[in-house]
């Protein structure tokens, strides 16, 4: 039957030797600059390229969408500036066609009145032509009459105060 | 497969048990004496960068793809898991090719020990202390470089001064707790796989073998997260020490594993 014998070579020792150190420092350096160069670089690289990509896109929406944000502003300003505008120009012409047609009453009244007064004047102007038109016509009426009068023996003092008094009796009415 | 870390002798009838360590192949007795696990750890650090090679030609470097996009999808994925321990989605970033390349090396190495290899040839790198420990030092220098470089000198001096002699101790004590764990874990797995398969060799690894699997993602992860972790720790006393350039601000102790 065999005999199992665990025994330790002779040589075995399992604390560190220097040359084991020293080559695993270098080997480590070595591999770790290989990873570094071949690997990590370009990968790490390009996620911080598309960090860097996602990053700018982000503040140039966040910079449009403050753009956007001020034109909108800006029309909005603009639409109520016109608004304003228009509402001036509206209350202008308002103002302007209500003075005008003041103006163009007042001219028309004035008008009015001065055809009104010229049709007066002429009026009386006319009248007081008939009258003294008349007037003359009564007293040459009266003359012939009193000449009628004065032949059938009228002192002439008498038919002169007589004539008169009816001229005037008649200019009266 | 991890039995190539040990033998089994047959002598006089009786089966022997052996674990093996790496054997020197050049340069033997020097520092830079090179054994089969530097090898391994070559052949691993050869193959990723032939395969980040390959991705930077075929994917990267074209047009966007589907691949390329579930792979900036990944990125970003663990660019956001390391974010919840660094604090800062920008700093993960900066800091994501060490955290990356220390997961996929600790995993790569983790699983080496699970893949049959074909007698001494290759040695699980993540199971020898040596290999973890460089990689925890690593890690601590690469902290204490970030804290440099975030605090300036003056200001990691005074980060340094404010920590307090136990947290000060625990800068130092990072680099062993985060080897001692991953080379715990790892050599223990592969003694264990080898004892069963040393027992029973047919069946019985298989349960292990999966368990192996999921333990050595998960000790890439937890390597990875602390190291994280220590990282968000440095920046956070930077961000704490920032609003208050006097420096009384209270700065909290790590709170480590």
């Amino acid at each position: 039957m065999d005999i199992f014998l665990f025994t330790l070579a002779e040589d075995i020792n399992i604390f560190p030797e220097p040359n084991e150190l020293i080559w695993t420092i270098i080997n480590f350096a070595i591999l770790l600059w290989g990873m570094h160069r071949f690997l990590y670089k370009p990968l790490l690289g390009a996620i911080q390229a598309r960090e860097d990509e996602i990053n700018n896109n982000l503040k140039k929406a966040a910079e449009d969408r403050a753009e956007a944000e001020r034109l909108r502003r800006e029309f909005e300003a603009q639409i109520a500036n016109a608004q304003r505008e228009a509402q001036e120009i509206i209350n202008t012409a308002v103002k302007n066609a209500t003075a005008t047609k003041e103006q163009i009453e007042a001219d028309a009244r004035a008008r009015a009145s001065e055809l009104l007064e010229n049709a007066t004047k002429t009026i009386e102007r006319e009248k007081a032509k008939a009258l003294a038109e008349l007037r003359l016509e009564v007293a040459n009426l009266a003359v012939a009459v009193a000449g009628k009068v004065i032949e059938k023996n009228l002192d002439t003092e008498e038919q002169r105060r007589l004539a008169d008094s009816f001229v005037a009796e008649v200019a009266k009415h | 497969m991890t039995t190539f870390l040990f033998s089994l002798a047959e002598a006089g009838g009786a089966r022997e048990f052996h674990i093996h360590t790496p054997f020197p192949v050049l340069f033997e007795g020097t520092l830079f004496e090179i054994n089969n696990m530097i090898i391994t750890q070559w052949l691993i650090v050869a193959g990723l960068l032939a395969v980040a090679f390959v991705i930077n030609r075929a994917v990267l470097s074209g047009r966007q793809t589907k691949l390329r996009g579930s792979l900036e999808l990944l990125t970003d994925f663990l660019e956001g898991w390391f974010a919840s321990f660094i604090g800062s989605r920008q700093y993960a970033r900066q800091y994501m090719p060490l955290l990356g390349t220390l997961f996929i090396f600790i995993l790569v190495s983790n699983y080496l020990g699970v893949v049959p290899t074909v007698g001494y040839g290759l040695f699980a790198p993540t199971g020898r202390w040596g290999t973890t420990l460089g990689l925890g030092i690593v890690v601590a220098i690469a902290v204490q470089v970030i804290a440099i470089r975030t605090l300036g000198t003056g200001g990691w001096i005074k980060h340094l001064l404010h920590l307090g002699p136990l947290s000060l101790l625990e800068e130092f004590v990072h680099p062993f707790s985060l080897s001692l764990r991953l080379f715990g874990n790892i050599f223990g797995e592969e003694t264990l796989l080898a004892v069963i398969i040393f027992l029973a060799p047919m069946i019985a690894p298989i349960p292990i073998m999966v368990l192996s699997l999921v333990f050595g993602a998960l000790q890439a992860v937890v390597f990875t997260t602390l190291t994280a972790i220590y990282i968000g720790a440095v920046l956070e006393s930077h961000q704490a020490h920032m609003p208050d350039p006097e420096g009384e601000a209270q700065h909290e102790p790590v709170p480590a594993q």
